[in-house]
């Protein structure tokens, strides 16, 4: 085989990519005096519709390098009427709103499984995600009548609460949070913060009844009001001031911005469609995250530096070249994980490092076979030609074997095991291009080169024969 | 060299290695993390020494089936049964009182027992499905009996890891002898670094029988074997030594899983050359066709 400039230039185009794509990003960042890691502002997302793609490019790092706290949580008690799978992905949003109002940045809510919600929070703490989750809140709506209050509605109810009005009695309206359908905050007509819900039919028809009846009463009769409880506590005792159907009200009564944004995530957290337990959890501190990285890229670099040190002492000038390929190998690699958005965990970064050997294998099987050709008295572009063919079925082979370890760990693994897969396979994906187009394509333009053709440059004494 | 004719000897050795290993898996099981157990786990670091002694005398206090181990001079691990959403965060607030916590440096993780139960029928599961596609893959590329041999030194692997791992963790009670999601993600690396290994020598014999020679089958494996031999232990040594520098400076929590991965790269080794390849000749002699 000869040297093909088609496939050299589309190395070179793909050697330019891949620089351009690691290294354009931290130049940007430096200019605009910007964190080294995390998104990067003033760039736009980059979007290709078709491939589903739409985001920054840069390393997304997992919690465990990053620091933060992994929850799985798991929903159970789901209310009659729903199935487990609707109720999930209700859920998901409502917690996706709850932690968007936090300002977590770069949270991730999303669905696992039939009744999993996998929620991300990176460099937020256990306790900090506890209450961005809240307990389970259960909403209700109440209304004052005259009497006493009895000991059932004391159990319910927090005592001062249910006792606010002396010679009054909380009576529970019939609604609860099942029936709110949306809360968010908005604004008044003299723009005061206040916060507008949705009900659903059955609510919609029991709320106007209800408030239909209250504004009978004069304001200031704690009969006029609305009482609103999320699970013990009064959270709100409004004025009823008109009746209200149509489905959907707003809650006035002196907000701030916050209390209202609060309020409206409580109220969409009381109408969860069910239990939500935590059935696992993790909490990376920030520094141990951080060190981590120190060690794994310490790893890396390791890992590369002995390896093209074994290649140049063992191998000679095949080692050169394949010290050379195995660098562009290792920023392919970096540039399809920054692209494509893989997030690094440990268990990625393992499969990475892994699949430097693997490389490396690769080559290693070359330049053996190679040695052998020249050995047995091939000219040093023949005996090139027929290493590269001579090792292929071996490189196939056991990389195809990895290939389908990998599909299966993606499949069906946990997602720390997938993580390890996705950079594996990569990895290895890559590593059969550089072994097989790139090293070939540098051994074929030396083998043109005179002053590269002494046999002692590739570590074999000049056969016997010649 | 002749590797294949003193196969039995080879064969002996990995019996001595797995057989003790076999003994502990049967009579003592493993040691499991909470992945598998479920459970609350701190990984606790200290801004200055504390002894675990004095981390368990605290933690007992409240009942909850905690053990305490050293993890440098700094840290100390912490697994307790499975804790409610109230005892954990009284534990947390307990411990940072009572000693010099630094939380940046700490970690914590919870299983629930439902995830805990998924993950060990999941684990075995994989294990099998990835090794029956592989014996698929192969036997269409060489035939039957190179799979089984591959997947035998693989299994070989597997016993030698997960014997060791149980030795680890009950007869010396270490916690690098744990079973977590990272060990078996060692695992199933050490499974696929395993059959890459023998599908090269593989490879080699493939292609030495489709050339005519006078060699026999048995002297066509050992000089197949020899031929692989720089290349398998080169790349081998690459990768042992890039993990022996990284479990020289893991932090605990990593630490088994690097020794998992240098243990299985080894073994991984050591069955393609000794134990696959020779396999094939004693199949050969049972049934010679």
């Amino acid at each position: 085989m000869r040297v093909d400039r088609r496939l050299l230039a589309l190395i070179a185009v793909i050697a330019v990519l891949a620089l351009f794509i690691d290294g354009f990003a931290y130049v940007y960042r430096v200019t605009t005096n910007q964190p080294l890691t995390g998104p990067i502002r003033g760039i736009p997302t980059l979007n290709i519709g078709f491939l589903g793609f739409s985001q920054q490019i840069y390393v997304h790092k997992g919690l465990d390098l990053q620091g933060g706290t992994h929850l799985e949580l798991e929903i159970t008690n789901v209310r009659s009427g729903t199935t487990v799978s609707d109720a999930r992905d209700v859920a998901v949003a409502i917690i996706e709103r709850r932690v968007n109002s936090s300002g977590y940045a770069e949270s991730v809510v999303r669905p696992e499984g039939l009744n999993r919600i996998i929620v991300e929070l990176p460099g937020v703490n256990l306790e900090q995600a506890k209450q961005v989750l809240g307990k389970t809140s259960y909403l209700t709506i109440w209304k004052w009548e005259p009497g006493t209050v009895d000991a059932a509605t004391l159990q319910q109810l927090n005592p001062t609460d249910a006792q606010k009005y002396p010679g009054y009695k909380p009576v529970f309206t019939g609604i609860d949070g099942s029936m709110i359908t949306n809360a968010s905050r908005s604004t008044d007509t003299t723009n005061l913060p206040d916060v507008s819900i949705s009900f659903n039919s059955k609510g919609s028809d029991l709320f106007c009844a209800f408030t239909r009846d209250r504004v009978t009463h004069p304001q200031g009769d704690p009969q006029n009001k609305l009482a609103i409880f999320i699970d013990k506590s009064l959270v709100e005792d409004a004025n009823v001031i008109s009746e209200i159907c149509g489905g959907s009200a707003i809650i006035t009564g002196g907000f701030t911005a916050a209390s209202a944004e609060a309020l409206a995530i409580q109220l969409n957290s009381g109408s969860l469609p069910g239990t939500i337990s935590i059935a696992s959890a993790t909490e990376v501190g920030a520094t141990l995250g951080a060190s981590t990285v120190k060690l794994s890229l310490f790893a890396g670099a390791f890992g590369l530096a002995i390896v093209i040190l074994f290649m140049l002492l063992y191998y000679r000038l095949p080692g050169l070249v394949a010290s050379i390929a195995l660098l562009l190998y290792a920023g392919i690699a970096l540039a399809i994980f920054k692209l494509f958005g893989v997030t690094l965990t440990l268990a990625g970064l393992a499969g990475f490092i892994l699949s430097i050997g693997m490389a490396v294998d690769a080559n290693v099987l070359i330049f053996e076979r190679l040695k052998e050709e020249l050995r047995a008295g091939r000219t040093l572009g023949a005996a090139m030609e027929a290493g590269v063919h001579r090792a292929w079925p071996a490189i196939r082979d056991s990389n195809i074997s990895t290939l389908i370890t990998c599909f299966v760990l993606y499949f069906f693994g946990a997602p720390l095991i997938k993580g390890f897969a996705i950079t594996l396979a990569i990895g290895v994906g890559v590593s059969m291009f550089s072994a097989i187009v790139t090293t070939q394509q540098f051994l074929q333009i030396l083998a043109g080169l005179r002053p590269a053709r002494r046999l002692a440059l590739y570590g074999v004494r000049a056969p016997k024969a010649a | 060299m002749n590797i294949v004719g003193r196969r039995n000897w080879y064969f002996l050795l990995s019996l001595a290695i797995i057989l003790p290993g076999i003994i502990s898996m049967a009579f003592l099981g493993f040691r499991l993390g909470i992945d598998f157990a479920g459970g609350d786990q701190y990984n606790l670091a200290f801004t200055q020494p504390v002894q675990a002694s004095v981390v368990q005398k605290e933690m007992d206090t409240f009942n909850v089936e905690a053990t305490v181990q050293q993890a440098g001079p700094n840290g100390v691990l912490v697994t307790t049964k499975p804790l409610s959403s109230v005892q954990e965060t009284t534990i947390r607030a307990d411990l940072a009182k009572k000693f010099p916590l630094d939380p940046s440096r700490s970690s914590y993780a919870q299983v629930g027992p439902t995830i805990a139960r998924e993950l060990v029928v999941g684990a075995g599961g994989l294990i099998v499905i990835a090794s029956i596609l592989i014996v698929i893959y192969l036997s269409i590329r060489f035939n039957y009996k190179f799979a089984v041999a591959a997947i035998l030194a693989l299994l070989h692997d597997v016993f030698v890891l997960t014997g060791i791992w149980s030795i680890l963790g009950k007869v010396f009670n270490s916690p690098l002898g744990e079973i977590n999601t990272l060990f078996v993600t060692a695992a199933l690396t050490v499974i696929g670094f395993s059959v890459h290994d023998t599908i090269v020598i593989f490879d080699r014999i493939r292609e030495n029988l489709r050339q005519a020679s006078r060699l026999t089958f048995e002297q066509n494996v050992n000089l197949s074997i020899i031929q692989s031999l720089a290349r398998s232990l080169n790349t081998s040594m690459t990768v042992v030594f890039v993990l022996v520098a990284l479990f020289l400076i893991s932090p605990t929590n990593i630490k088994g899983f690097t020794l998992a991965l240098l243990i299985g790269i080894v073994s991984g080794t050591y069955s393609s050359i000794f134990n696959a390849s020779p396999l094939l000749v004693v199949w050969r002699r049972l049934d010679p066709r």
